[in-house]
């Protein structure tokens, strides 16, 4: 991907001096600085009015909270990657900063071209996560197995039994998958889940409902809808025939 | 929680001297080092049987671009996260290393806090990228 604008970084370290000496060298790299903070707090307000692509965050800062723990706040409330600054790091800090989950370490003094590798090999990595989250959605979300789903929902992938699958409902760009216990909200279409169910067994009835044959209760005396369990389930006009004969041969 | 196994960590380095003592420094930090091998071939063969978490490759270990695609097959084949170390710092070079889409890149000479904050921050993002909870919630 082609890059517009330079990347902005935001610099939140004490000591001044060393700050300046580094935006000069971001600078003469190509990269924005966006600003300079010494406090942690100062920072965050920072971020929330001016978003950085990148943090560069000492350990060391002046005011109440340290850069570990400035940097687990931008984690959670805004997920600006951050690399850390770090003159000294026992084991015990070290193990601490990692729970910010940094893409980096850079040890201080440091040399021009350290800080430029670093900073390059960062802004791939961002770029190439930003890109799988985006296929992520496409495909990662499901994955079929023989007799069963796995379903991303809440960072884990899950296992669903096709044969406790009741149904599947598209929602726009969403797609709902009912079982007897659970239901599942997944962020991808309902024709990337049709394609993962077999079709012996998986019919598609209207344009937003995919049931499962062996799950149907009843139908409608003129087919117009089914029931699972409590469930009413359209059926569209043209599916009609496809879905009694189906019915049948079950 | 899942109690996170150890990772198992590959070097691909072609003087055995060097790579003795990254395996040996690697140990000392509680990695689980499951070889070091000097040739390509072998190095595929290995990844194949015994499948690393993480590869350590000296970009010096072959010819650069014979060590570059290699890498590339790891990254792009086995989707198995790459470390590189270089004492090179040919600007040129470090375009392709970085092109290759390493996870990490550490300059030599280094400590083995280099190489602790290297391998720590490569699990930190394949945490992130569904790499490394995937392996442990479905092999």
């Amino acid at each position: 991907m082609e890059k517009t604008t330079a990347p902005k970084i935001l610099m939140v370290e004490d000591d001044m001096i060393i700050a300046a000496d580094i935006s000069m060298q971001l600078t003469k790299l190509g990269y924005e600085v966006v600003g300079i903070n010494t406090r942690g707090e100062d920072a965050l307000k920072t971020i929330e009015n001016n978003r950085p692509d990148l943090i560069l965050m000492d350990i060391i800062l002046s005011g109440k909270m340290n850069g570990i723990e400035a940097a687990r706040i931008i984690l959670e409330k805004f997920q600006v990657p951050v690399i850390f600054l770090t003159s000294n790091s026992d084991d015990a800090t070290f193990q601490q900063a990692l729970t910010a989950k940094p893409y980096a370490f850079i040890s201080k003094p440091f040399q021009k071209s350290g800080l430029e590798r670093t900073l390059q090999l960062a802004f791939q990595r961002i770029a190439v996560e930003q890109e799988s989250e985006t296929v992520n959605e496409l495909n990662d979300h499901v994955s079929a197995m023989e007799d069963r789903l796995f379903i991303r929902h809440k960072n884990q992938m899950v296992k669903v039994l096709l044969s406790d699958i009741l149904y599947a409902e598209a929602e726009r760009t969403y797609c709902k998958i009912y079982t007897e216990k659970q239901t599942y909200l997944l962020s991808v279409p309902l024709r990337n889940i049709e394609s993962q169910l077999p079709s012996d067994t998986f019919v598609r009835v209207h344009r937003s409902y995919v049931v499962n044959l062996h799950k149907i209760d009843a139908i409608s005396e003129n087919h117009e809808y089914l029931m699972i369990q409590s469930h009413q389930v359209p059926i569209a006009r043209r599916s009609k025939e496809e879905v009694v004969k189906r019915l049948k041969m079950i | 929680m899942l109690r996170q196994p150890t990772p198992k960590i590959l070097i691909l380095e072609s003087q055995m001297i060097i790579a003795a003592d990254v395996s040996l420094q690697l140990s000392k930090l509680g990695y689980d080092v499951i070889g070091i091998n000097t040739h390509s071939g072998e190095a595929l063969k290995t990844i194949e049987n015994n499948r690393p978490d993480i590869v350590l490759i000296n970009i010096e270990w072959q010819v650069e671009t014979e060590a570059l695609r290699t890498a590339r097959i790891i990254l792009e084949t086995f989707r198995i996260p790459v470390i590189f170390l270089s004492a090179n710092t040919d600007k040129e070079l470090f375009k392709s290393i970085i092109e290759a889409r390493p996870y990490a890149f550490i300059a030599k000479p280094f400590e083995k806090k280099d190489l602790q904050r290297g391998v720590e921050t490569t699990l930190k993002r394949m945490a992130a990228e569904g790499l490394w909870a995937n392996h442990i919630k479905l092999v």
